[in-house]
């Protein structure tokens, strides 16, 4: 083969990988690829290939020169390789929970307390839980591509640490739907419904007032009402799961979508700022002799409900998933 | 995924390390990429380029294999030659595949 002639091609992909290649690793990378490529398009041209076609063809066979020069230099074609996965994603998992709740609450709380309006207070929550998210993701991922890159492939992963001690050695027991736990169902709701009344008809709830409830009296009748029949429904629900014997991805759903509309009831009342009887503030401000006491206390009792409702919410639907989940995997 | 497809697959996997110990065994006499390539081929193990090349280069840097240019003809050539320390290793893989030949045959054979 006459190189000044169909070298141009060849040349040229040679730069391409020589490029990609550590400096002291380059020559000799550069004249093995050379002799290889010369080598390979003599052998097409001796069975009677043209030149040209010769050499065209033995380039496409290399391939993306930056996946050849990856191939020569010994570097890692992906971002986590299974050695550090599960590492990676377990710390992940692990930091996203530990950095993005509590963030999130004490944004929040910082801002009730600054008196920010409602629609503030929730879209800076989502906002600060995905601007953390973001942050996680990112510099956790950084540490692990680090520590990928700087261990020797033969190295045991410094996370490498498992061993069965670690096994949860507590049975994958069924988790039948118990008529202990319908009765203890039934119990709550009459406890919610007791207190509901108690306090709206004779008021002072574990509050040293006397006659002033908690809950805002102007949602008599017709919020009570709708509260009695999302009682009602919970009843319904815990009664069906128990007829049935087991929870499905039928009940699941509806205990979730249950959750989401007592939230939602719950933390529109709050933004409208009609959960919490402005009596109740009133009479504490008269006792201390602080007007701000008493909307600190509204203040307290608000971010106490809203946070008490989302989080049972959140905490109910996903038992209820979990277990449907579970169900459905013990009876295939 | 074809049954050819899995065939050829597992194919590939088992003949992986046989082309570790024909090359050892085959540069006890110095030899170049493309040489190595086709007497290869003509002895029955098949390996692509694609994998030969950089399994000479990954020997080499674990000892098995030194080498030398051959700047004698127009054309240079990277000569690799088995070190004593590769003839060792081939040793120990021959035996390794005489093992695994043998419990082969021992397993319960097709009717």
């Amino acid at each position: 083969m006459n190189d000044s002639q169909t070298g141009t091609l060849t040349a040229s992909y040679v730069r391409a990988v020589a490029r990609k290649i550590p400096e002291r690793q380059r020559d000799e990378v550069r004249a093995e690829l050379r002799e290889r490529i010369a080598d390979e398009t003599d052998a097409r041209i001796a069975a009677g290939e043209e030149p040209a076609a010769a050499e065209y063809a033995v380039l496409k066979d290399l391939g993306d020169p930056g996946a050849l020069a990856a191939l020569y230099a010994d570097r890692t074609m992906y971002l986590i390789g299974p050695r550090y996965y599960l590492a990676w994603w377990r710390l992940l998992v692990l930091v996203l929970w530990c950095g993005v709740l509590p963030t999130v609450v004490v944004i929040t709380v910082i801002k009730a307390v600054q008196q920010a309006p409602v629609g503030e207070i929730i879209g800076g929550a989502i906002w600060i839980a995905i601007e953390v998210s973001v942050h996680i993701c990112f510099w956790v991922t950084v540490i692990i591509v680090i520590v990928e890159r700087t261990t020797r492939p033969t190295a045991k992963s410094p996370f490498d640490v498992w061993t069965p001690e670690m096994l949860n050695t507590v049975p994958d027991r069924e988790v039948p739907a118990t008529k202990g736990e319908f009765i203890a169902n039934i119990v709550t709701v009459a406890i919610i419904a007791g207190a509901l009344l108690w306090d709206h008809f004779i008021g002072g709830i574990a509050l040293p007032y006397p006659g002033v409830p908690i809950i805002n009296p102007a949602l008599w009748p017709w919020w009570y009402a709708a509260a009695l029949v999302m009682l009602i429904l919970q009843v319904l629900l815990a009664a069906g799961v128990y007829r049935k014997g087991r929870w499905d991805y039928r009940f699941a759903a509806t205990n979730a979508c249950y959750a989401l509309i007592v939230a939602g009831g719950v933390l529109w009342l709050i933004s409208q700022g009609a959960l919490i009887n402005p009596g109740l503030a009133t009479a504490i401000a008269e006792r201390s002799g602080n007007p701000a006491t008493g909307d600190l206390v509204t203040l307290i009792l608000n971010i106490v409900a809203g946070f008490l409702f989302v989080g049972l919410g959140a905490a109910s639907s996903w038992e209820g998933f979990r277990r449907a989940r579970h169900q459905s995997r013990l009876s295939c | 995924m074809s049954e050819t497809e899995a065939l050829e697959t597992h194919v590939q996997e088992l003949r992986r390390g046989t082309a570790v110990l024909a090359c050892l065994r085959l540069l006890e006499k110095p030899g170049y990429g493309y040489g190595l390539l086709e007497e290869l081929e003509a002895r029955g193990f098949d390996t692509d380029a694609n994998t030969l090349y950089p399994l000479l280069r990954r020997l080499e840097k674990q000892g098995h294999l030194t080498s030398e240019w051959n700047t004698d003809e127009a054309r240079p050539r990277k000569f690799y030659r088995t070190s004593a320390e590769g003839l060792r290793l081939a040793v120990a893989l021959t035996e390794e595949f005489r093992a695994i030949a043998t419990a082969v045959d021992a397993l319960p054979q097709e009717n």
